[in-house]
């Protein structure tokens, strides 16, 4: 059973041309990989096309895996370097992250009914003020951000992935959350 | 770029952190709560990460989580080239040869084979050459006394009148002795002498028709395989056998020894 096997040895039996190894590989991260994709870039559509690229280029590098480093690891590096080649390119471009996935994501937002008109403009403004926050953040900090946040991973599993000591993963974090507080004082955040 | 050591101001800042996102032990969770009940800054601390954690949180609730995971395809090419990239099986030594060998071009490619066919005859001179001796090696069929040449040639056959059928005689009787070796001077030489000793056959062939009376072909033809030395004694001979014809045959036996003693004075 595939399922049964750790990511290591399915990319050897991927290695070893077995289609289903790594499908099932891409199953296990996709979500992961798709969620950091979107944490960074902010927008879905670059983020499926991010996320898409991150999958084909580990497919063509399988062979050169090292066998002493993680998959999550080796994946999360290959996504992360696509996002920034992705960000670099739409810098020349001149083009705005924020102002283009509002327009993109909204089909996608449902908010509880429970909340009033006034409520949901406020929670809008609210999340439309992190994003900048984040989005303006180093990329080291926000990538410790977005793999804390948005892919739930411990501060272990973000240490393996990054291949940093534990105590850098939450020197980061901590550094992190204080510069998005400190920008985040002009906009009210109210716990809902 | 940043300060990695503890950022709060009472040096809790990554026991914030752990506690916030509840990866903390009971223990430690325990210890760390006792503080917050005594310290000053970390409470409030707490609270506004909470805050952007929450924000965050709901960022991600609000915009992320509604979305469908899409559904990655690997492209054909992609596999394509993963396969020609070598992602299967890295190719052997003896294949990237075949490869770099059949990708020459064709000058080159002639030039391989010609080199590929020299090492074979090398090799094979080696491995079979070296078992055999010198003697082995060189078999050459044994050289006759008078001759100083070592060249080895064939003796020179001269064919070119019908007479000489003496020295063709002379190599079928001796065909299956092998040919000797000779000076191709020497060869001549026996060659002149031959020719010579035809010459005499002839002018006997001449004269014998001219003396006695014509015969049957056999007659005719039996002097050309006697030696040249009898010819006179066959002469003699033609002439007793008219005189036998003519029914004197009583001194036959004296006249033959008659014509053996004139042999043997010759």
């Amino acid at each position: 059973m595939l399922t049964d096997k750790t990511d290591e040895e399915l990319v050897q039996l991927a290695v070893s041309d077995d289609p289903e190894a790594f499908g099932e590989i891409v199953k296990r991260w996709e979500r992961k990989i798709f969620a950091l994709c979107y944490g960074m870039l902010n927008r879905e559509d670059e983020a499926k096309d991010a996320a898409q690229e991150t999958f084909i280029a580990a497919f063509k590098n399988l062979a050169r895996f090292r066998g002493d480093a993680k998959v999550s690891s080796w994946l999360h590096r290959i996504a992360v370097n696509q996002c920034l080649t992705r960000k670099r390119r739409e810098k020349t471009r001149s083009e705005s992250y924020i102002d283009d996935s509002d327009s993109t994501g909204e089909k996608f937002f449902k908010a509880p009914s429970s909340l009033t008109p006034a409520r949901l403009t406020e929670k809008d403004e609210r999340i439309k003020a992190v994003r900048l926050a984040v989005s303006a953040l180093p990329p080291d900090l926000k990538q410790i951000v977005v793999m804390k946040e948005f892919e739930e991973m411990t501060f272990q599993e973000i240490s393996d992935a990054m291949e940093i000591p534990l105590s850098t993963v939450k020197s980061r974090l901590y550094t992190a959350l204080k510069q998005l507080r400190m920008k985040l004082q002009r906009t009210p955040l109210e716990v809902v | 770029m940043f300060d990695t050591r503890n950022h709060s101001d009472c040096g809790f800042g990554h026991e914030i952190i752990t506690y916030l996102y509840r990866e903390m032990g009971s223990a430690e969770r325990k210890a760390f709560e006792d503080h917050l009940d005594t310290c000053v800054h970390c409470p409030g601390e707490l609270a506004a990460f909470a805050s952007v954690s929450t924000a965050i949180g709901d960022w991600k609730s609000g915009k992320f989580d509604p979305l469908s995971t899409p559904q990655f395809v690997l492209p054909k090419d992609a596999t394509e080239k993963a396969s020609r990239a070598g992602l299967v099986a890295s190719p052997s030594v003896s294949e990237k040869l075949q490869a770099l060998i059949l990708n020459l071009p064709g000058m080159f490619k002639t030039a391989s084979a010609f080199a590929a066919i020299a090492l074979a005859a090398g090799l094979a001179w080696v491995v079979f050459g070296g078992l055999l001796t010198p003697d082995e090696i060189a078999v050459v069929p044994p050289v006759e006394e008078k001759s100083t040449s070592t060249a080895v040639e064939l003796p020179v056959v001269v064919r070119s009148e019908p007479a000489d059928d003496e020295a063709i005689e002379e190599n079928s009787e001796n065909s299956n002795v092998p040919l000797p070796v000779t000076n191709p001077q020497n060869s001549r030489k026996e060659t002149v002498n031959r020719s010579r000793k035809s010459s005499v056959v002839r002018e006997n062939d001449r004269l014998g028709p001219r003396e006695g009376p014509a015969k049957s072909d056999s007659k005719d033809q039996a002097p050309d395989k006697l030696q040249p030395e009898s010819l006179p004694a066959i002469q003699r001979l033609t002439e007793l056998a008219e005189i036998d014809e003519e029914g004197d045959n009583e001194d036959a036996g004296l006249r033959l020894s008659d014509l053996f003693a004139g042999t043997d004075e010759r």
